[in-house]
């Protein structure tokens, strides 16, 4: 069943064209990598998901609804941006999320917080970059929502901690939500997608099953990626 | 939700404004206190002297930080809530962008009126606490007397419309800022440059608007020494403008955060 779809979907900052008339199908289910190099679009198809951008032509539908409020609250977006305010404690986020999220699962997200040994009492601002990089992704992942979009979410994060990421993210999503990772580092993630998208200048130039995929170029996800994309 | 973003709204300010009004009431309060009897029989000690005059000042630096800082306290948590990289945060909640806009408008009207309280409390407790010491200060009794034949003769409309126009001049101080913010944000690059060039063009509109107005209705102009500035007409002409100053504004910020948001 489809939950999220694009028509025609484009957009221009001033002459310059993000998305070019995309139209992109995906189900329930099913985790699907939104690949492509930097400046592919991929950052700015999500934030019109996210309603965070408005587009210059075209249509999304998110489980049947354009974006709105309604959407936002079955939507878990986790941005490229460090969004988490200064001056909140670990607890007053929390208190936050349960505020205007009704599907927060506190449970989850202290047990999550508690494997990684984060203090509760800490305040953010004076959390390392990548203790803080770990509460957003908990944050968004201690939702049970519908759909993930996730962007960059192991960008500017060590191996070890890119492992930690992916290993949330899988044993965290609820079964029958879509999640969207975006992202141009290919070989942490393929093991992990059932689905890939690859974005080019704009356009989507491919949508595939990833394990058809490998099996028609007999080579990995990411091996195909650098060949697309060869410079 | 409207509850929860006011809530959170004075979570956030309430850090800075707190401290900083407290602090104003109680140097108000010292400033009393430590006020020397000029009038005693022998001159107060020069430490005295010189200690009431610190306090003093440190009252009206105050009285302008509190201005001041209010201020940017009301600009920093729009512009780093919505249109910063909170935003990210703010506008993917399931909250609709009037309630945002409420509830930004409802708090920067609280933080300005806890502002001004703290004036009024800290100058009020700075006089009483002053004559209470020094007796011979004011004459309380002849204050009152002026205070209460001023309030017997007042026109009551035109206590009304002073206070509505008051009023409604805060409120537009708070809008046009918001609105000039949202103008400035449109911008690809320098979006806080932009925002004060808004904030001054919206200014400059709207000061030609008010004295072409004032000139057609009351054949006055704002600008002309004869004119009387303080009659019944001209406070209900300025309420009124105010108002519909205060109605664009409001629809204008709203359809830029409705329609226009980019957060890049």
């Amino acid at each position: 069943m489809s939950i999220f779809e694009l028509r025609c979907l484009t957009k221009s900052y001033g002459k310059k064209v993000a998305l070019n008339n995309v139209g992109l199908t995906l189900e329930a289910g099913r985790i699907v990598g939104l690949l492509g190099p930097n400046g592919s679009g991929k950052t700015t198809l999500i934030k019109l998901a996210n309603g965070l951008l408005r587009q210059t032509e075209g249509m999304i539908f998110i489980d049947g609804k354009e974006p709105s409020t309604e959407t936002k609250s079955i939507v878990s977006y986790l941005p490229d941006k460090d969004f988490l305010p200064d001056w909140m404690t670990v607890k007053d986020i929390i208190a936050y999320y349960v505020d205007f999220y009704s599907d927060f699962d506190t449970e989850r997200a202290k047990t999550m917080l508690g494997n990684l040994n984060i203090d509760e009492n800490m305040r953010l601002g004076k959390m390392s970059k990548g203790t803080r990089e770990k509460v957003r992704l908990i944050l968004t992942m201690a939702r049970r929502a519908k759909v993930y979009f996730l962007d960059e979410p192991i960008a500017g994060v060590d191996p070890a901690a890119r492992d930690y990421i992916l290993r949330t993210i899988i044993s965290n999503y609820e079964p029958d939500a879509l999640v969207v990772i975006s992202t141009h580092l290919i070989a942490d993630v393929e093991n992990v997608l059932d689905e890939a998208v690859f974005l080019r200048n704009g356009e989507v130039i491919l949508h595939k099953n990833v394990e058809e995929l490998v099996e028609e170029q007999g080579k990995s996800l990411d091996g195909y990626f650098r060949e697309v994309f060869a410079c | 939700m409207l509850g929860r973003l006011i809530k959170y709204d004075f979570k956030s300010t309430f850090r800075s404004l707190l401290p900083l009004c407290a602090a104003f009431i109680v140097v108000g309060a010292l400033a009393g206190l430590s006020i020397p009897d000029f009038d005693a029989k022998t001159a107060p000690p020069t430490v005295i002297v010189v200690l009431w005059g610190t306090i003093m000042f440190a009252l009206v630096a105050l009285t302008v930080a509190v201005s001041i800082i209010s201020m940017i306290i009301v600009i920093t948590r729009f512009y780093k809530n919505l249109l910063g990289s909170e935003g990210y945060l703010s506008f993917t909640l399931p909250v609709s962008a009037k309630m945002h806009l409420t509830s930004k408008c409802i708090s920067g009207y609280v933080e300005f009126a806890i502002a001004f309280l703290s004036g009024i409390i800290s100058y009020g407790l700075f006089l009483l606490i002053a004559v209470a010491r020094v007796g011979n200060l004011i004459n309380f009794k002849k204050v009152f007397e002026e205070l209460a034949a001023l309030i017997v003769n007042v026109d009551a409309p035109y206590a009304v419309f002073f206070i509505l126009t008051a009023l409604a001049g805060t409120f537009q101080a708070l809008i046009k800022i918001y609105f000039s913010m949202m103008l400035g944000h449109q911008s690809e690059d320098h979006k806080i440059l932009m925002s004060f060039v808004g904030y001054i063009v919206i200014s400059i509109i709207e000061a030609t608007i008010e004295h072409i107005i004032s000139i057609i209705f009351l054949g006055v102009s704002f600008i002309s020494e004869t004119t009387d500035v303080v009659s019944l007409g001209y406070l209900i002409m300025t309420f009124v403008i105010t108002m519909i100053f205060n109605i664009v504004y409001v629809i204008g910020t709203y359809y830029l955060m409705n329609n226009k948001l980019n957060l890049e």
